[in-house]
């Protein structure tokens, strides 16, 4: 039995009384381990073993129950994301060559009509309405599927193997656990294999350094297609005995539910991404004692690049720390660790590895010392198989025990890493990875699209917003409009470009290739345009400069230390008396009378922004 | 009914027991059935007052938020029984309607024309009906207040579990405000204090007058400070950190301190919906400010001496902003570097504030406004 499983049925058996789930509903160690075996034997009997099983669904407990049996079982599974679009769903599950599958209803209705699923036998819907009644376990319809080979009502498999604790097969460590697709809108998928040895390592890794116990619980809101909400949440809290708090998927106006969900349910770490810790500076003061509870132990800030300013603003701001980390889909999720022990800490760098190798390496392949950039390789039981039936791809990347990341980094004397760039054509956005070739792809094959560039701009809440130019056929010429609806269509939003600018033609070399750097350079200049007209209209930076240098001159402090969110609360001399005084001191200034509702709304600082904004625009 | 009656303490146990005993869901609609039941029990008519007032707020919400003159007109409407009973209270015996008491119908009344305003201002979480009732009906803050504020009230309610360190904060709170209310103002003051002025000093010498007034201002913080506690010990039991009322308001430098410690949730309110929508259609601080603080005194009693009172504070108010712009501010510049000179400053600041309150208080702790100048005449050796 590989040493996942046996660390699967060891939880189930020593938590039994332990709730593991806080989601839509709550569920208990042993009502998972009960489903869990239910469905293990019903993937026994299906004869699931070494084969794929695609779980598209956005019922979390479906898909843990799923994805638990079916590494008891030795399946392995493909988790995608419920949310996209039937093309990019049937690109995958082509590729995936599954015989199972676990989706939502509404999926597999979709998916009826593709012809994606004709060699997916065994097909299980999950009814997108269930809510288990008691412990029965999720709902899942049986009614046999139009064009389907086998069909299953799942509920009547749970009910006749409810009493069956779980069990595994024998399942070698080096078996597959998973396959992520982290590219291949159109064509082409990457799907990176973790082995049960691979993931067991890893889960390990985060119980040790993130002190996780039976009485621990952690938040994570990340989606499950995703690493980052598969493995450094619920996998990691299943094996330490944590329960897992997921009641919903994070969008920005969950954020003030996120934070009051926190407390509610003695959150003791949150895994996040860096554009929510952003975001969480529009939260007014009512919000900053969030974290201020004996239980809460810090936050985790993975997938994507922590700006140090912003990285201190919230350690300062709520009075936490933020564990910053480092890894990819292809080290199963993290390989490099910034705290949570002070002298593993060390603000702007992503820390140091741990139970993993790191080495910086020139082009040539040779070792770099310290201080100098090159590309990160990294190593450890952690590293994936290869990429599923991509030889070419995994021989790319792997290279005796050796991941090259294609992030260029450098590390500091005292052996602290830091990424300062990237050799691989990636665009990271609020913590997801998008490949530009796949946005090209689907561009490409919107009617009057001829061609299309993909490149990203930073920005300062996503790290990166992946922004693109096309050319278009001028007998069609679809608007941008046109062309983000038909985008949608085809590929999931997250994906869609911030930005689409068309073009007459793309600035290229000799030998026709596009030339990235002009391109981007026409692109900034257009948007440095349209920012100036902007300005122009509205003086916009300047409202803001001006409006910060009054109140630092009545509140007596630093215009450094204002912010938007700046507030009675959070500013010593603000008082009543201080509060009219910029009121007045602002009239004078913008040449124009606040209204009484404007007045009553001036609360922060950037209400006042606001409001001059809007008035000198009118 | 008080907070030492027997029925009250009573509540504060029973209440947090069943309260956490029953499933979450049950929790609101309990708390909210209880109030109902007491309300109806002790004055129907405060109940049907108060569903009234809830009902209201929610309309205006829900249908008004955008109208600035329909908010208004919510506004006032929330008002009158507040108005009406204050008025009433006035003219018992003089052919006004026999005095029918409306329980916390002074701090329902003010929570629900905040409501209201904060509507119009967007000041309000995404919410529900069912959160405007659990806000409105809320019962710790039903007899005493703090007059406290929906969107705080809303975040503790999503957040609310139960905290064994809370719920111990809580206990301390009700221990430290039965402790100010029965010892303190009821025992040390009233008993030993004024006892002893009553027992020992010649009876209208300006000594005792003096003394008299120290020890009613004194009185009237511990007993008000020790309703607070109660309250918000109550809340916390119940998982709620409801806002603060008293923040050491005799140990303050000036006046304009004094009010932003004492009773901080009706002179925060004061502030956010009198003054500055005044100071906004005006562009006149001191009228803001004295209007804020006449509200401040009539909401306490449409009288003349809580009027006079409430001008009284608000001059103070004003005097001391005028002191500070001509004097106030280049006296502290000078001593900033001589501690010394700076402790014995804040001292006589702290003693002048504290004065100029407790003389303001002699104003409303007799019955009339005759009698209270009279008192403050025999004091200053004027009668």
């Amino acid at each position: 039995m590989s040493k996942l499983n046996a660390a699967i049925l060891g939880s189930f058996s020593a938590f039994k009384r332990r709730k593991y789930l806080i989601g839509a509903t709550e569920l208990s160690y042993a009502d998972l381990a009960a489903e869990v075996g239910a469905l293990g034997m019903f993937l026994e009997e299906s004869d699931l073993r070494g084969e794929r099983l695609l779980l598209i669904t956005a019922d979390n407990r479906a898909l843990l129950t799923a994805f638990y049996a079916s590494l008891l079982k030795g399946a392995t599974s493909v988790i995608l994301d419920p949310k996209a679009p039937v093309a990019e769903l049937s690109t995958l599950i082509t590729a995936a060559d599954a015989r199972g599958i676990v989706a939502d209803r509404s999926i597999l209705d979709a998916l009826q009509d593709t012809g994606a699923l004709k060699n997916v036998a065994i097909r299980l819907p999950v009814s997108e309405a269930a809510r288990p009644a008691k412990k029965s376990g999720f709902r899942i319809f049986g009614n046999k599927p139009a064009g389907g080979h086998i069909a299953d009502d799942l509920t009547t498999v749970i009910a006749s193997h409810a009493k069956q604790p779980p069990t595994a097969v024998d399942v070698e460590d080096e078996a597959i656990a998973y396959i992520l697709f982290t590219s291949g809108t159109t064509s082409n998928p990457k799907g990176v294999m973790i082995s049960h040895r691979a993931l067991h390592a890893q889960i390990q890794t985060f119980i040790n350094n993130y002190r996780l116990s039976s009485d621990t619980t952690v938040m994570n809101l990340l989606p499950f297609h995703h690493t980052d909400g598969l493995t450094q949440g619920a996998v990691m809290c299943l094996l330490s005995g944590s329960t897992f708090v997921r009641p919903y998927a994070f969008t920005p106006d969950m954020l003030p539910q996120m934070m009051d969900d926190l407390y509610k349910h003695s959150v003791s770490h949150l895994v996040t991404v860096p554009s929510v810790l952003a975001l969480t500076k529009s939260l007014d003061s009512g919000y900053a004692e969030s974290f201020d509870y004996p239980e809460f132990k810090f936050i985790i800030s993975t997938a994507a690049y922590l700006d140090p300013r912003l990285w201190q603003a919230c350690e300062e701001r709520f009075g936490i720390q933020i564990v910053n980390v480092y890894g990819l889909t292809e080290t199963v999720c993290e390989t490099m660790y910034c705290g949570p022990g002070a002298k593993e800490r060390r603000l702007g760098s992503v820390g140091k590895p741990i139970d993993s190798l790191a080495k910086i390496v020139d082009d040539n392949g040779t070792e770099l010392g310290d201080e100098l950039d090159g590309e990160l390789l990294v190593a450890g039981d952690h590293i994936m198989s290869g990429y599923f039936n991509n030889p070419d791809a995994t021989a790319e990347v792997l290279d005796d025990g050796w991941f090259r990341t294609g992030d260029i980094a450098k590390r500091d004397t005292d052996g602290f890493y830091y990424i300062v760039g990237r050799k691989k054509d990636l665009i990271i956005t609020g913590g997801m990875n998008i490949y530009p070739e796949d946005v090209n792809g689907v561009l490409r094959s919107i009617p009057g699209v001829l061609d299309a560039v993909t490149f990203a701009l930073p920005d300062p809440m996503w790290g990166e917003r992946a922004v693109s130019c096309v050319t278009c056929d001028s007998s069609v010429d679809p608007s941008v409009e046109t062309i983000t609806s038909e985008f949608l269509t085809r590929a999931s939003r997250q994906k869609l470009p911030r930005e689409i600018l068309k073009l007459d033609d793309f600035p290229r070399g000799p030998a026709g290739k596009v030339v990235m750097s002009e391109i981007k350079a026409l692109f900034i200049r257009q948007l440095s345009q349209q920012e100036a007209q902007k300005e122009q209209t509205a003086d916009e930076g300047d409202v803001e400069a001006r409006i910060y240098s009054i109140a630092a001159g009545i509140l007596g402090c630093e215009t450094q230390a204002l912010s938007n969110e700046s507030e009675a609360e959070t500013i010593a001399n603000w008082t009543s008396l201080s509060h009219v005084e910029m009121t007045l001191e602002l009239e004078k200034a913008f040449g124009f009378k606040f209204t009484p509702r404007e007045i009553m709304k001036f609360r922060r600082l950037g209400d006042a922004v606001d409001i001059v904004r809007k008035r000198t625009a009118a | 009914m008080s907070v030492l009656s027997l029925i009250w303490v009573m509540g504060l146990i029973l209440v947090p027991l069943l309260y956490w005993v029953v499933p979450e869901r049950f929790r609101s609609p309990l708390l909210v059935a209880i109030t109902l039941a007491v309300l109806a029990f002790f004055s129907p008519v405060s109940a049907i007052l108060l569903c009234c007032a809830t009902i209201f707020a929610w309309i205006a919400y829900r249908f008004f938020a955008e109208n600035g003159w329909a908010i208004a007109a919510c506004a006032s409407v929330q008002a009158v029984p507040l108005v009406y009973f204050k008025a009433t209270q006035q003219f018992q015996g003089f052919g006004a309607p026999d005095l029918i008491i409306a329980i916390g119908l002074s701090y329902y009344a003010l929570r629900a024309i905040h409501y209201t305003l904060e509507a119009y201002k967007g000041g309000l979480p995404q919410h529900g009906p069912i959160d405007v009732v659990n806000y409105m009906l809320f019962l710790p803050t039903l007899l005493a207040g703090p007059i406290h504020r929906f969107p705080q009230f809303h975040q503790d309610q999503q957040r609310r579990r139960w905290n064994s360190a809370l719920f111990s904060e809580g206990l301390e709170r009700l221990l430290y405000g039965y402790f100010k209310i029965a010892f303190i103002a009821n025992v040390m003051i009233n008993e030993w204090f004024i006892g002893h002025i009553n027992d020992h000093m010649v009876e209208g010498s300006r000594s005792a007058l003096y003394l008299t007034m120290i020890a009613k201002g004194l009185n009237g913080y511990f007993q008000f400070a020790g309703y607070s506690d109660v309250a918000i010990g109550f809340a916390r039991l119940l998982g709620f950190r409801i806002m603060e009322n008293f923040n050491w308001p005799l140990v303050r430098r000036n006046v304009q301190e004094f009010w932003s410690a004492w009773h901080i949730s009706l002179t925060s309110w004061c502030r956010e919906y009198v003054y500055v929508p005044v100071f906004s259609l005006t562009r006149a601080r001191w009228l803001g400010i004295i209007s804020a603080m006449m509200v401040l005194g009539l909401w306490h009693e449409f009288t003349a001496r809580y009027l006079v009172w409430g001008i009284y504070n608000g001059a103070g108010i004003v005097a001391w902003h005028q002191w500070r712009r001509l004097a106030g501010e280049r006296i502290d510049a000078a001593i900033v570097d001589n501690s010394l000179a700076v402790r014995i400053w804040t001292a006589i600041s702290i003693l002048l504030t504290m004065h100029f309150v407790f003389i303001g208080f002699t104003l409303v702790q007799n019955e009339t406004l005759t009698g209270g100048l009279g008192f403050l005449s025999a004091l200053l050796g004027l009668a």
